[in-house]
């Protein structure tokens, strides 16, 4: 596979491998697991916003 | 079954696509099980890359955002997938022709970048993340979308995590003004209330309070959140932490795990050495399965580490060096509040230990976040450190100055 080159959009465009293509880490763990972050999503005020229709 | 025209993307076609998939995602899956649901949507955007139909890259595009969404609220993405799927949907939309800020539907390109300052928000990148997000509203070109005051709340939400007070109070006032659903709306009226208490406007935060108990869009976190926020306000004025600790007993509403290391914290930073007398350890908390609060992620492991810095079993360097590891990720804290109490609570520690220099450096955080605030009005945010501010070995006023700068007394003169 080649590398990305200046016009790397064009590696993403449809059928031609993408990040959807790496399968899930099986190790991975959600945020809340990792330590990485903070909220546990119970303070209105810690939880950032909803994006709408997501 | 209303049909729309699926030659071409247009706003009804956008809205029928997101609909459909957000129902067909939450009736397979369950909130609890999250990695399922990732793994399905990478599997349908894997799928959808052989269909080459407008409607076949609409659907891959809301799967994309909708993969992003699910990172922000569950994790299970790498990083590099992170940044490979924003780049996936910024060439989806290239592809089809939609322009940044020209296109009619330019708040496509918008929405790709408001989540990616939720994620950045959450890895602690606060600058990245309002960029991200003021970036998203000159994408969207003024879009107001199904929720009008959404773009708004998202700035002000990410001004005060940076501390600009100023923009986050006027912003929240508008994102209400524009319309927001009720979840969205209880955030922002919070977030007024918590910049107008940080600010040191402590009238105007209590007054609005008054206000909000009125009203009934209020949900109970929300209402929770609100007894809180006044419970506070009432600290910041009297710097009695009395009422505070009374929140948190078992059986009020407030014995959470959130609001217990808060309560933590926020007596770690008395001047008072008995603050914390009556308040189960956090060491304690970890072993109430009710409680849980490893699920907190960084804002527990920094509390603990201040509950273990009173622990003299562990040499002092260790338990400094440990400290200061923590202080150096402060960024991590999503809200402004903690990371306001970190500083201050750290810097009592400092100085009880004797750790004068160390102290004056997270000292000058704290008082400098806190200027930053209140516009230059306040010194003290939290209204709790006022004895230390005035120290000599932080004023400089004395040769107990502690930093190696120039003297406090030069500070401000002009040159």
């Amino acid at each position: 596979m080649s590398r990305p080159g200046p016009h790397r959009e064009v590696l993403f465009l449809p059928g031609t491998g993408d990040a959807a293509a790496a399968p899930l880490n099986p190790h991975a763990k959600g945020k809340a697991l990792s330590g990485e972050t903070e909220s546990d999503g119970s303070r209105p005020t810690d939880d950032g916003e909803d994006l709408p229709g997501y | 079954m209303t049909r729309y025209d699926e030659s071409r993307w247009h706003e009804e076609l956008i809205l029928s696509a997101k609909d459909k998939i957000k129902q067909q995602l939450d009736q397979a899956f369950a909130p609890t099980n999250a990695h399922p649901r990732l793994r399905f949507i990478q599997a349908e955007i894997r799928r959808l890359a052989a269909v080459y139909s407008p409607l076949g890259q609409l659907e891959r595009f809301i799967y994309v955002v909708t993969a992003l969404v699910h990172h922000q609220r569950y994790g299970g993405l790498k990083p590099r997938q992170v940044r490979q799927l924003i780049e996936l949907g910024s060439a989806i939309l290239q592809a089809q022709g939609i322009k940044p800020r020209s296109s009619r539907l330019s708040h496509l390109h918008a929405e790709l970048h408001q989540i990616t300052s939720q994620i950045c928000r959450q890895e602690g990148s606060q600058w990245q993340a309002a960029w991200e997000q003021s970036y998203s509203n000159w994408l969207g070109q003024g879009h107001k979308g199904p929720e009008p005051g959404f773009a708004a709340l998202g700035m002000a939400n990410r001004a005060l995590r940076l501390g600009h007070s100023r923009f986050a109070i006027a912003g929240f006032a508008e994102a209400e003004q524009l319309g927001l659903a009720p979840a969205n709306f209880g955030r922002a009226r919070l977030g007024r209330i918590k910049s107008l208490r940080l600010a040191g406007s402590l009238e105007q935060c209590l007054a609005l309070a008054y206000l909000t108990r009125l009203d009934e869009r209020l949900s109970d976190a929300a209402s929770r959140e609100l007894g809180w926020e006044e419970t506070c306000a009432n600290v910041q004025t009297t710097a009695d932490l009395a009422p505070l600790r009374a929140c948190v007993v078992r059986g009020k509403c407030h014995y959470e795990s959130t609001y217990l290391i808060e309560a933590f914290l926020w007596s770690a930073c008395s001047s008072r050495t008995n603050a914390r007398e009556g308040m189960p350890k956090l060491s304690y908390i970890a072993r109430d399965p009710r409680l849980k609060p490893q699920r907190l992620g960084f804002f527990y492991q920094f509390a603990l580490q201040l509950e273990r810095c009173y622990l003299t079993e562990m040499p002092l360097t260790v338990r400094i060096r440990q400290l200061g590891k923590l202080l150096a990720e402060t960024g991590r804290l999503v809200s402004v509040d903690k990371e306001l109490l970190a500083w201050a609570a750290s810097a009592r520690w400092l100085a009880r230990s004797k750790s004068y220099a160390l102290a004056s450096l997270a000292l000058n955080e704290y008082e400098a976040l806190s200027l930053r605030l209140s516009n230059g009005t306040h010194h003290d945010s939290l209204g709790l450190m006022a004895d230390m501010l005035a120290r000599d070995w932080y004023t400089g006023k004395t040769a107990d100055f502690a930093y190696s700068a120039a003297p406090a007394t030069t500070w401000g003169e002009s040159a």
